[in-house]
């Protein structure tokens, strides 16, 4: 492919991609006070996404998008905080005080969003779990002594297994390589012996119905 | 030499493949794409008995309990097929001074606050429905067709050989005799299902149990550990910092729907019925479906060729000839729901406190979507 050609493809990719892009606003999502949280992308697989399902990075940190979203058209603002949940044995969720989650870092903020306003943020999700570990990204609202809040569950999957590495994959491709070369060595060896096998046996008969002497059978 | 020409061969054929899929791309127009989003949302808040306002505080008074309501607002909701529950966790209350301030060391404990059971209730449910109809019958050979189809075509209703009804017949008219001609003689059979249009309409449900979402809650109980972590007070409580989690009361759970309750599907189906144009299919396609869908239904290539290429009159003439059949509707035609559902439980204190006066504490209830 071309230089142009290239430039051509990734700028019809990039065209492609944005006007896509475009009407991607948040769909389904839940949230409390007029704010909501929503993951992003909003659709995975054509389904709506109402929760974050994370795996975490083998090392190091991972950052996830969501989005914040005022569905009024008044500025309304809201507690966000990450925090640890666990399910009960009916199914249910609990969910822990701000910060209580080892695995989510976001910063224990009061946002405060205008009419209509849709913001994007990110938290950071890091360490490692053995099996499904359960936090949730918190919406908080509190009026006098009650508190209201909308949790939206991150499902936090172990890192995926250890493949092998680059230099490994190389190495592997390598002696592949060589065994297969090895082996089509082999068979052009067999082939030229018994061409050669052949041709003698062709002169064989050709001597002897020369009269140079007896032909012997393959079997001899 | 074969191995070498071979060899060859797939050389070019894999650059050959290679050239076009990567010249491809290249030569596409862009074609704009736009999408107007709902954006559903699901909100909860917690507001007074009796009212629509926002609870702030509980005054549980010289009776010692005080309801309230939880309530979930779907507008234009499209998961379905996740669960949502309320939970509620209590902090100790602790004795209120003279001035303002609160004793941490005198209390009323969590474990004597409990949370009843309470009733469920939910709003009519307004779903955006996407019908399917089933459509069934037989596009008969144009001799058999019923009259009004037959002027609508230009054929001849006093014909009484297909010879004598095709005489002077051209174009497309003729194509679709022949064409029905050829697929039998009792004509082109058509069954399948087709999309409507999308309706939104709007049900009612007798019982909680028969929502989309289906609304249960538990039994009550006492909040046996307290909630440390939203109360000022209960924050440099002693016992704080050794703390075990705290007691989670369930007030509502909406279930992952599976499938419609049959109730719903009743009343939905009644509406949808209602809702829907007694046509099948009209020229300008504001029938209960559109020509191209109802043309979709004929698996005949010849026949589907022909009647395509009819004027819409004629199509909607022809296709109006077919029965349909308004299908139940299911939780994959469901595109979203708008609905609010409620929960109304009381919270108690026992009044046999340490110390005469009063108590204040923190009331958390948390939503969590699945």
């Amino acid at each position: 492919m071309t230089t142009t050609a290239s430039r051509l493809v990734r700028a019809a990719v990039v065209a492609v991609l944005l006007l896509l892009a475009v009407p991607a606003a948040p769909a389904s999502a839940a949230g409390t006070g007029g704010i909501e949280v929503t993951p992003v992308p909003g659709v995975v697989d054509g389904e709506q996404v109402t929760a974050f399902h994370v795996r975490l990075p083998r090392s190091g940190a991972r950052e996830v998008d969501f989005a914040l979203r005022n569905l009024t058209a008044d500025p309304r603002s809201a507690r966000l905080y990450a925090a640890e949940a666990h399910r009960t044995a009916d199914g249910a969720f609990t969910v822990g005080a701000a910060g209580s989650s080892p695995y989510v870092v976001l910063p224990d903020e009061q946002v405060r969003l205008p009419g209509r306003a849709l913001e994007r943020r990110t938290f950071t999700v890091r360490g490692s779990v053995t099996g499904t570990t359960y936090a949730a990204v918190v919406l908080e609202g509190r009026k006098g002594s009650v508190v209201t809040r909308a949790a939206t569950l991150v499902y936090l999957e172990p890192a995926p297994a250890a493949s092998p590495s680059s230099s490994h994959r190389a190495l592997l491709l390598g002696v592949v390589g060589v065994v297969v070369l090895g082996l089509i060595g082999l068979v052009l060896v067999l082939l030229r012996r018994r061409r050669r096998a052949e041709e003698e046996d062709l002169t064989e008969q050709a001597r002897h119905l020369a009269g140079d002497g007896p032909v012997r059978s393959e079997r001899d | 030499m074969t191995l070498r020409r071979r060899t060859a061969l797939v050389a070019l054929v894999a650059s050959a493949a290679c050239a076009a899929t990567t010249a491809a791309p290249a030569m596409a127009d862009n074609v704009p794409v736009s999408l107007t989003a709902v954006g559903g949302a699901r909100q909860f808040d917690v507001i007074q008995t009796g009212s629509t306002s926002p609870l702030g505080t509980l005054d549980l008074g010289s009776t010692g309990s005080q309801s309230f309501r939880t309530r979930v607002r779907d507008a234009n909701f499209e998961t379905l097929s996740k669960s949502y529950s309320v939970t509620a966790t209590m902090s100790n209350l602790y004795l209120r001074r003279g001035n303002g301030t609160h004793d941490v060391m005198t209390k009323v404990p969590a474990s004597q606050v409990s949370l009843s059971k309470g009733a469920l209730s939910a709003d009519s449910v307004t779903a955006d429905l996407l019908p399917k109809l089933s459509l069934n019958g037989t596009l008969p050979g144009c001799l058999t067709l019923p009259d009004a189809v037959k002027s609508t075509l230009g054929l001849s209703t006093s014909a009484t050989s297909l010879l004598g009804l095709l005489t002077g017949i051209t174009g497309p008219v003729l194509s679709l005799c022949n064409a029905l001609t050829a697929a039998g003689p009792s004509g082109a059979a058509v069954s399948g299902t087709v999309d409507g249009a999308l309706k939104q309409v709007t049900a009612t449900v007798s019982d909680v149990t028969k929502l989309p979402n289906a609304l249960t809650n538990g039994a009550g109980r006492s909040f046996d550990n307290a909630d440390y972590s939203q109360d000022a007070v209960a924050a440099v409580d002693p016992a704080a910092p050794t703390a075990p989690t705290a007691t989670g009361v369930n007030v509502m759970t909406g279930a992952a729907a599976t499938t419609l309750p049959s109730e719903l599907v009743a009343s939905l189906k009644t509406a949808l019925a209602a809702a829907l144009p007694a046509q099948l299919v009209t020229a300008t396609d504001t029938g209960s479906t559109t020509l191209a869908r109802a043309l979709d239904a004929i698996t005949g290539t010849a026949v589907q060729t022909a009647v395509a290429a009819l004027s819409a009159t004629q199509q909607a003439a022809l296709l109006n000839t077919l029965t349909p059949t308004l299908l139940d509707p299911t939780l994959a035609t469901v595109k979203d729901i708008t609905s609010t559902y409620y929960a109304t439980p009381t919270l108690s204190a026992m009044r046999n406190a340490p110390v005469a006066g009063t108590y204040d504490g923190t009331l958390t209830l948390t939503f969590v979507q699945q």
